[in-house]
């Protein structure tokens, strides 16, 4: 059965975004951040190619994906998110920037056979009504696009010393961090904040009810 | 056939590609909740790995000329060809054992459709000169690679159950932290072989 109704506690954009983030809770879009997030360029372009994508196509499944059967919803937002990620990669490098095209050349075909793909468009928006697979979708794309900035923005500080290509001062110079384990790493420490973050406003939100009980 | 096996035993390895790239990452993390699908999963992530390459190799390097347009469409070549393959098994399948079909069914679309398939087969493209062995090497290995990197993760989470740990570290963050480590260690094959 479809899901129509929203509730305040099950906002799906605010579950992908950051309650359930999609990268820090779910585990979903790990490989784009940890082989292309090094500079804070190519976040900034993954999230917008992932974006650009991940609407359209979660708005088609949720509008035809239940009619399919099973095992016709794969090839169908496969086929759908290439053709939309080829389309994007078209812009960028005609219209944004050839060298950054070219530095993320074989990532953007990645995306489109992403788990965000698999999960949310292939999963969540064929099970629920078109305004919540939208929602669900914005969430998840920025939700996406808020780690890889910040761990892309990170890894090019520490290993280039640039952040969107201009010199910082920093005192810290750290030549690995473009490794992948220190992608890892990074998203480690991020999903353990998130999680100590949760569990700290639930204790808040606990003592709160006591006392209005009380 | 020497190709074969060198690439097969380090894609398995030292070059394996979860560890190497992060490919592949999301769905090993997520499977990790279910690990009775794990076998499953990889023997179907071989099977599709290997056909696909047997189909992708030889269109790839022989028939599409190498310019622009053809850059730009020729990973869309790649999906059509795995979509092309998966609709065949599906077909057999539904027509063999349809019953068996509706109970794997979302395991083999997820072999079928997946980072560490299409980027094994764009990487050996761009990366890895090799002979249609190496590349089906490449293939078993990849599969292979994230079967026992799966096992690992597996006793390594169950060991790391533990009250000792960190409320913020339980589960997903020690995950990917054992990951990390574990991707470092292997980084220090890397100057010693590099096959992307």
């Amino acid at each position: 059965m479809r899901t129509n109704w929203i509730s305040r506690e099950e906002n799906p954009f605010f579950a992908s975004f950051l309650s359930r983030n999609i990268v820090l809770v779910q585990a979903v879009g790990i490989c784009p951040i940890i082989l292309a997030g090094t500079t804070l360029q190519n976040g900034v372009a993954l999230t917008a190619c992932t974006l650009a994508v991940l609407l359209p196509v979660s708005l088609i499944m949720s509008l035809v994906g239940e009619k399919l059967s099973p095992w016709m919803r794969p090839p169908l937002y496969t086929i759908l998110a290439m053709g939309l990620m080829v389309l994007s990669a078209w812009v960028l490098e005609t219209y944004v920037s050839a060298d950054l095209y070219a530095k993320l050349y074989i990532f953007l075909p990645l995306m489109a056979v992403n788990t965000l793909f698999t999960y949310r468009a292939g999963g969540y928006s064929v099970q629920h009504a078109p305004h919540l697979a939208l929602l669900d979708a914005l969430g998840s794309g920025l939700g996406f696009g808020i780690v890889i900035c910040a761990v892309s923005a990170l890894r090019e500080m520490l290993a280039q010393g640039t952040l969107w290509g201009k010199p910082v001062e920093m005192s810290v110079h750290f030549s690995a961090a473009s490794l992948p384990a220190v992608g890892f790493i990074m998203l480690a420490f991020m999903a353990a904040a998130l999680q100590w973050l949760k569990a700290g406003l639930s204790r808040l939100a606990d003592k709160q009810r006591g006392q209005n009980h009380g | 056939m020497g190709d074969f096996f060198l690439y097969l035993i380090a894609m398995a390895t030292v070059q394996n590609i979860v560890l190497s790239t992060g490919i592949g990452a999301s769905v090993m993390l997520r499977m990790s909740r279910q690990p009775k699908d794990i076998p499953l999963y990889c023997g179907f992530l071989c099977g599709f790995s290997v056909v696909d390459m047997l189909l992708v190799y030889p269109i790839r390097r022989y028939l599409l000329p190498k310019d622009f347009i053809t850059n730009l469409i020729s990973p869309a070549v790649v999906v059509l060809v795995v979509i092309f393959v998966y609709l065949l098994v599906v077909a057999i399948l539904k027509r063999a054992v349809p019953r068996v079909l509706s109970r794997i069914q979302r395991i083999l679309s997820l072999a079928a459709f997946n980072n560490v398939l299409i980027g094994l087969l764009m990487i050996t493209e761009f990366s890895l000169n090799t002979s249609l062995w190496g590349a089906l090497g490449a293939a078993v290995g990849a599969a292979l690679g994230f079967f026992l990197l799966s096992r690992l993760i597996d006793e390594a989470l169950s060991r790391l159950d533990n009250p000792e740990m960190p409320a913020a570290f339980k589960g997903f963050p020690i995950a990917l932290l054992y990951l990390g480590l574990l991707a470092l260690a292997f980084s220090g094959f890397k100057p010693a072989i590099t096959l992307f």
